[in-house]
C-alpha cells in the first residue's frame, strides 16, 4: 500500500481560491464523509467501550501483539536496507555483470503479492512444501519450524526491500558527482569518500525507502497470516472470527492505525527534505563506474542469491505445483469463476473510484479552499488504513446499523472505495493540474455554465488520466485480500480469496494457477504506476 | 438591451444607463474596486470603453490591469462599484451576472484553445447549434485568414496561428466586448509585431469593441485608440496615444510612456527657469519661486559643442557626454552634469556627438508638461 503519496500541492498552477458550486462540495464532502466513517467508527466504539477499552489496550496480550508487530517491522526493515543498499549502489555504480538485467530482476519482487509471497515460502519450505518433498528421498521428514516469526521476517523482506532499491537508486542516480570529485581531489580515497561523501547524501533516500517497507509490514495481512504470526493484522482478524468483540478489536485496529499513520507522517516529512539533499539542477552527467576488480564475481553471487529467493523461488514453486497439480488431475475451470468475480468487483471499483476522484480533485485543485484541502485530505485518509482496519470498520457498521447491505455487493464496493479513491484522486489530481484554468475560463466566456464547461472540456482534455486511474485502481482491487476476506457476499470467491483459502489448508496445488494469474495482475498494475509516475 | 431588462434594476447604483441620444458605451465601470486581503488590487476604476474601439490598459506587472480585466469577464466579484457591457449591468452589490452570460470573448496570455479540438471544433464551441453556425465559422476561418486549417488540433498551429484561432473563437459568438490579456506576451519579438498589426485589422474588419492589457507601451501606443494608464490599481490618465506622449498628466505617466527627462527648476515670473532654458508655467500658473520639473523628451534636447559656442557658457549649464546608445535611426546620448545630474538627449544616427564632448543643451520646445516638485504623485 501507499505506492502513490500524497502529492504535493503545486501552488503554481492554482488559481485564487474561488467558491465552488454547491453540487461540487456536496460531492465532495459526501466523499470525504465516506473516507472518514472507517475511522471515525473506531473511535466511537473505542469511546463507547470506556474503560474496558484502556483495560484492552494495556492488557498483556494486546501489548505483546504490539511488542510482536514492532518487532517484526524493525527486523523487516532492517534486513531491507542490508540488502537494498547494496543492491541499489552495485546496479547503479559498479561494473558488475550483468548489471542491467540485475537492475530490472531487484525491483521485479514488488509485483508479488504478500499473500502469493507467503504462499510461496510456505509451498516451498513448509512442512510437506517442494523442498520437503525433494529431500524425502533423503530421510528428510521435517524441516526447521518455518511458521511464526522467522517465515513472516522472509516472506516480507523478500517481496518489500525494492522499496528501499528503488529509492536508494534514484537517489544515486540524481546525485551530482562533483561531490564525490571533490572528496576524491581533497586526497580521500575511494572507500572514505564512499562513507563520508556518497553515503550520508543518500541518508534521507534510505529512510524514505525503510518507512515505506516497514509500512508495508505493519499493514501487511496477507504473509503474516498464512505464515501465522500474530502481528496486528492477523490478531484483529482472529479476535473479530473468535468472540466478535468489538471493542477489543477497534482497539487493536486503532493501535495500528496510530503506527501506520505516525510512519505515513515521517515519511512525508523525510520526503520533503530529500528534495534539498538533490543537488543543482543536475546536467545529468553519470557519475563514474566503480570497478570491482575481483569483487566482481561476490557481488554477483550475493545479488544472484538475493534474485533467487525473492524472483525465481515463487515462479518455480508455482510452477512446481501448477505441474504437479494439473499431472494430478487438479481441475483449472473452477478458477474461471472466482476470476469472474474478482473482474466484476474490481471493475465495478475503479468506475465508482474514478467517478468519485473528480469532486475531489476539481475541489483539490480549482477551489483550493479550506473545503477543497479538507476534502482532499479526508480522502488521502485511506492511505493510513490498512485493508483489514477497513474492513472491520464497515463489519461493525453494516452489522449494527445496516443489515441489508452487509455481506452484499455493494458494501464491498464502498469499502474498495475507501480503500483505493485515494489512488484515483491522486493521478486525477495529476492529470487536471496540467489542465491550464485559462482553457476553463475560455469556455466561461463562451456562454458555458461550470458544469458544462467540466463535461464538455475539462472531462474530455483529462481523459487518458481517468483511463489510467480506471486501470491502476482495477488491478489493485484484483489483489485485495483483507477487505474482500471480511466483506465479500457469501460464496463470492474471488482469485485473492482462493489463493489464501486453499494456502491456509495446504492445498498448494489449488493455489498456483490463481497465484500465477495474481503475479500478471500484478506486474500490469506496476508497470502502469510506474509510467504513470514519470508523466 | 436596456439595464431595464435585467431581472433587478441598479437600485443602489448611479444612473449609468445612457440617454437614448449619446452614443452607447460598450463598457462603463464606476468606483470598481477589489481587494486581496491586504492588497487593494483596482481601487476605484472609472472606465468607459466607446462602441468600436479599442483601449489598452497600461501598466507595470501588479498595478491591477488584469484584476480589472477579470472583474469585468465575471472570473473576480468586485468588493464595491458597477460594471456594465453594452448598456447592461452585469456587476454591482447586488448583481453578478456569471461571465458566460456576460456577452464577452476573451483571449489569454497562452492561447488556451481546447486541446481536444480541432480548428472548427475551436471556433464552433461558443455558437449554437444551428444552420449558420458552419457558416460562421467559415466566416471567422476567412477573417483571421486559417483557410485550410480547419482540421488541424491546437498542437499543430504556430504560436501565432493558436492566437488567430483564439481571436475567431471568441469573436464568433459576436460580443459585445472582446478582452485581450496579454495576448502577444508568449510570442517572439518578430512575431509579436507582425500579429498585433493583424490583430487590429481583424477587430476593425469585425467592427468588434476590444479591451486589451499590457505592459508594452509600445504595443500600447501602436494599436490603441485610446490608451488607460494603470498604477497601483488606479487609472492616472485615459487619453489618446499622442496626448499620452505629449501630455501625461504626471511624473509616473510621463516616465512609464516613452523615455523622460524631468529637469528641475524653478518658477519666475510665470516661467519655469531651468539649466536648458526657460518654458510657459501654463494656465494654472505656479507661484513665484516654486521648485518644480519639466517633461523634455529626448528628442525634444538640441546638443551645443561647448568649443562651438562664441561666448563661454555659464558653468552650470555644461554637461559631457558620457555614453551613446545606438538604436538604428537614432542615437541617445547620456549626458552628466558637474553635479551628477543626467540627461538624455536624441539625434539622427549621422549627427551623433563623441563621447567625452562638452555640450549644452537647449530645447526646441515652448510648451511642455511642468510638474511642481517634491509631489511623488504629479499633477
Amino acid at each position: 500500500m501507499a505506492t502513490i503519496a500524497p502529492p504535493r500541492v503545486a501552488r503554481r498552477n492554482a488559481t485564487r481560491a474561488s467558491a465552488p458550486p454547491a453540487w461540487l462540495v456536496g460531492a465532495g464532502v459526501l466523499v470525504a464523509l465516506v473516507g472518514l466513517l472507517p475511522i471515525a467508527y473506531l473511535l466511537i466504539l473505542a469511546v463507547a467501550g470506556g474503560g474496558d477499552a484502556i483495560a484492552a489496550a494495556f492488557r498483556d496480550r494486546t501489548l505483546g501483539v504490539l511488542g510482536r508487530t514492532l518487532l517484526l517491522a524493525a527486523t523487516v526493515t532492517t534486513a531491507s536496507v542490508l540488502v537494498g543498499v547494496p543492491l541499489a549502489w552495485l546496479t547503479t555504480r559498479t561494473d558488475v555483470p550483468a548489471r542491467r538485467w540485475l537492475a530490472v530482476l531487484t525491483v521485479l519482487p514488488l509485483v508479488v503479492p504478500s499473500y502469493v509471497g507467503g504462499y510461496a515460502v510456505v509451498a516451498a519450505f513448509g512442512p510437506r512444501g517442494a523442498l520437503q518433498s525433494a529431500l524425502e528421498p533423503f530421510g528428510v521428514l521435517r524441516l526447521p519450524e518455518l511458521y511464526g516469526f522467522p517465515g513472516a521476517a522472509l516472506a516480507l523482506t523478500l517481496f518489500s526491500f525494492p522499496y528501499v532499491v528503488l529509492s536508494v537508486r534514484g537517489a544515486l542516480l540524481r546525485t551530482d558527482p562533483a561531490f564525490e570529485e571533490v572528496s576524491r581531489s581533497l586526497g580521500r580515497g575511494a572507500w572514505r569518500t564512499f562513507f563520508t561523501v556518497t553515503l550520508p547524501q543518500l541518508r534521507p533516500a534510505i529512510a524514505a525507502g525503510a518507512l515505506l517497507v516497514a509500512l508495508y509490514s505493519l499493514a501487511d495481512f496477507g504473509a503474516v497470516s498464512l505464515l501465522q504470526f500474530d502481528s496486528f493484522t492477523r490478531a484483529i482478524y482472529v479476535q473479530y472470527r473468535a468472540s466478535f468483540d468489538p471493542t477489543l478489536a477497534a482497539v487493536l485496529a486503532l493501535m495500528l492505525v496510530t503506527c501506520t499513520g505516525a510512519i505515513l507522517f515521517a515519511e512525508s516529512r523525510i520526503r520533503g527534505r530529500a528534495r534539498y539533499h538533490r543537488s543543482g539542477s543536475g546536467a545529468g552527467r553519470p557519475a563514474p563506474i566503480v570497478r570491482l576488480g575481483g569483487w566482481r564475481w561476490p557481488a554477483l553471487a550475493l545479488s544472484f542469491l538475493v534474485v533467487a529467493l525473492s524472483v525465481i523461488l515463487p515462479v518455480a514453486t508455482i510452477a512446481f505445483w501448477l505441474i504437479r497439480g494439473v499431472s494430478a488431475g487438479e481441475p483449472l475451470t473452477f478458477v474461471w469463476g472466482a476470476t469472474l468475480n474478482s473482474v466484476i468487483a474490481s471493475a465495478l471499483a475503479a468506475v465508482l473510484a474514478v467517478v468519485v476522484s473528480i469532486p475531489v480533485a476539481v475541489l483539490a485543485v480549482r477551489h483550493r479552499g479550506f473545503v477543497g484541502i479538507l476534502v482532499e485530505r479526508a480522502t488521502y485518509a485511506g492511505f493510513a488504513l490498512p485493508g483489514i482496519v477497513i474492513g472491520l470498520a464497515f463489519v461493525f457498521v453494516a452489522a449494527r446499523y445496516l443489515p441489508w447491505i452487509y455481506q452484499t455487493l455493494p458494501l464491498l464496493l464502498i469499502a474498495y472505495l475507501v480503500r483505493f479513491a485515494p489512488e484515483a484522486v491522486g493521478i486525477t489530481r495529476t492529470s487536471l493540474l496540467q489542465v491550464s484554468p485559462r482553457i476553463e475560463e475560455a469556455a466561461r466566456t463562451l456562454g458555458r455554465q461550470p458544469g458544462a464547461v467540466l463535461r464538455d472540456v475539462t472531462l474530455p482534455i483529462i481523459r487518458p488520466g481517468l483511463a489510467a486511474a480506471a486501470a491502476l485502481v482495477f488491478l489493485t482491487a484484483m489483489k485485495e485480500l483483507p477487505t474482500t476476506i471480511l466483506l465479500a457476499p457469501t460464496g463470492f470467491d474471488t482469485l485473492a480469496v482462493r489463493i489464501w483459502s486453499a494456502t491456509s489448508e495446504g492445498f498448494f496445488a489449488r493455489a498456483a494457477a490463481p497465484a500465477l494469474l495474481m503475479i500478471g495482475v500484478s506486474a500490469a498494475s506496476l508497470a502502469l504506476l510506474l509510467r504513470q509516475e514519470r508523466h | 438591451m436596456s439595464a431595464g431588462t435585467v431581472g433587478r434594476p441598479a437600485v443602489t447604483m448611479p444612473p449609468m444607463t445612457d440617454q437614448a441620444d449619446e452614443p452607447r458605451l460598450a463598457l462603463h465601470t464606476l468606483g470598481l474596486s477589489k481587494r486581496f486581503g491586504d492588497v487593494v488590487a483596482v481601487d476605484g476604476v472609472d472606465l468607459d470603453v466607446r462602441r468600436g474601439e479599442f483601449l489598452s490598459v497600461l501598466g507595470p506587472s501588479g498595478s491591477g490591469k488584469t484584476t480589472l480585466l477579470r472583474l469585468v469577464a465575471g472570473f473576480e466579484r468586485s468588493d464595491a462599484g458597477g460594471i456594465e457591457i453594452d448598456g447592461r449591468a452585469v456587476a454591482g452589490p447586488r448583481i453578478n451576472v456569471p461571465p458566460e452570460k456576460r456577452r464577452i470573448g476573451m483571449v489569454f496570455q497562452e492561447s488556451a484553445l481546447f486541446p481536444h479540438l480541432d480548428v472548427t471544433g475551436n471556433i464552433a464551441f461558443g455558437l449554437h447549434r444551428g444552420g449558420d453556425r458552419a457558416a460562421r465559422v467559415a466566416e471567422m476561418v476567412a477573417l483571421v485568414g486559417l483557410a485550410g486549417l480547419q482540421r488541424r488540433m491546437p498542437h499543430e498551429l504556430s504560436g501565432g496561428q493558436q492566437q488567430r484561432v483564439a481571436l475567431a473563437r471568441a469573436l464568433a459568438p459576436d460580443p459585445a466586448l472582446i478582452l485581450l490579456d496579454e495576448p502577444f506576451n508568449a510570442l517572439d519579438a518578430t512575431l509579436r509585431a507582425q500579429l498585433r498589426g493583424e490583430v487590429r485589422e481583424i477587430l476593425r474588419l469585425a467592427d468588434a469593441t476590444a479591451l486589451l492589457v499590457t505592459h508594452d507601451q509600445g504595443e500600447a501606443l501602436e494599436i490603441s485608440d485610446r490608451i488607460a494608464v494603470m498604477q497601483s490599481g488606479r487609472i492616472e490618465q485615459v487619453s489618446t496615444p499622442d496626448e499620452l506622449y505629449l501630455r501625461p498628466v504626471n511624473r509616473f505617466v510621463a516616465g512609464f510612456v516613452g523615455e523622460a527627462n524631468l529637469v528641475p527648476g524653478e518658477v519666475r515670473h510665470g516661467e519655469v527657469q531651468t539649466m536648458v532654458g526657460r518654458f510657459r508655467a501654463g494656465a494654472d500658473s505656479l507661484a513665484d519661486g516654486v521648485r518644480a520639473e519639466v517633461l523634455l523628451r529626448p528628442e525634444q534636447l538640441h546638443m551645443l559643442p561647448v568649443d562651438r559656442l562664441a561666448t563661454s557658457p555659464r558653468p552650470e549649464t555644461v554637461l559631457r557626454v558620457v555614453r551613446r546608445v545606438f538604436h538604428g535611426s537614432e542615437v541617445h546620448h547620456v549626458l552628466r552634469s558637474a553635479t551628477g545630474f543626467e540627461l538624455e538627449a536624441a539625434t539622427s544616427s549621422s549627427a551623433t556627438v563623441e563621447i567625452g564632448t562638452e555640450v549644452i543643451v537647449h530645447a526646441r520646445a515652448r510648451e511642455v508638461p511642468i510638474y511642481p516638485a517634491g509631489d511623488e504623485e504629479g499633477a
